[in-house]
């Protein structure tokens, strides 16, 4: 982490490599990690994604983020995608504790879209609910009691 | 550290997520300690209560924000328990988010797949507990 803002190599060795038993999927990929082209060095700010596939280990490098508090908020919003979300949240944990890095980011992806699909869909919701109310539909209809 | 050109720099981009967050917190949050919930026409009714007649997990949470913003957290944890106890969490969410912002590290730690499962069980249970009349004295708003 010498350079905590730029570019992190994902192959970087660190004190011990997980990687070093490795089954010979890869087999076109030389298995000398410090040989391979820095890829993504190219896209300065973007946390690197770690190489996917490897089927046990956490991977190194960024973990996706889950979304899980913006899930949640999404499901007192509206109900539905937002469980959809939680339901993804939990995928991006599980993959990446099983190693499964471009699992954990693809499952992160879909927990943002389902978490934006709710938010935009709830406040659609409330905002026409409001005007509906402000428009006198419900006039007739009781309001919750609270302190029955 | 470095000279501050907030809106030029990609980091200053970075921490306008979770400092316009807090602003527009800060401004609900005056809204909801002075404007009181428990008052009837105050808020709109939330249209899921008045559908279904029954309690999401999320009912009672403007009463609990209101009740501690004004000091009793007795009142808070009646409202709505799973809220309250939600914060402390949702506080260090955004800290970890602010110093991601800060520093421009990426995330290095993700919670096993049992924390976000885990919570959704518990939100379910908490929605058809509170709606349960024998522990509505405890968990229903």
């Amino acid at each position: 982490m010498s350079t905590p803002n730029g570019p992190q190599d994902p192959y970087q060795p660190s004190g011990e490599n997980p990687y070093g038993q490795q089954p010979p999927v890869y087999g076109q990929q030389p298995p000398v990690y410090g040989q391979q082209p820095p890829v993504y060095g190219q896209q300065p700010g973007y946390p690197a994604a770690p190489p996917p596939g490897y089927g046990y280990g956490t991977p190194q490098g960024a973990p996706p983020p889950n979304y899980l508090v913006w899930s949640i908020i999404t499901i007192l919003l509206c109900t539905i995608p937002g469980i959809v979300a939680i339901v993804f949240s939990t995928q991006v944990n599980s993959k990446w504790g099983t190693g499964d890095a471009a699992g954990a980011y693809d499952a992160s992806k879909k927990a943002k879209t389902w978490a934006l699909v709710g938010t935009i869909l709830g406040v659609v919701a409330l905002v026409a609910y409001i005007g509906l109310m402000a428009a006198g539909v419900f006039a007739s209809t009781a309001t919750y009691n609270w302190n029955s | 550290m470095e000279p501050s050109r907030p809106l030029r720099s990609a980091r200053g981009r970075a921490l306008l997520g979770p400092l316009g967050m807090a602003v527009v917190t800060a401004a609900a949050a005056v809204v909801v300690a002075t404007v009181d919930p428990n008052e009837p026409g105050h808020y709109p009714t939330c249209p899921s209560l008045l559908v279904t007649g029954l309690f999401c997990p999320g009912c009672g949470t403007l009463r609990a924000a209101h009740a501690l913003l004004n000091g009793d957290l007795a009142g808070a944890l009646q409202m709505n328990v799973l809220a309250v106890l939600a914060i402390p969490v949702v506080l260090a969410s955004w800290v970890a988010w602010l110093r991601r912002a800060a520093t421009g590290r990426p995330r290095s730690w993700l919670a096993p797949w049992w924390v976000p499962a885990g919570t959704l069980a518990l939100l379910v249970a908490f929605a058809v507990a509170r709606n349960i009349p024998a522990l509505a004295p405890w968990l229903a708003p």
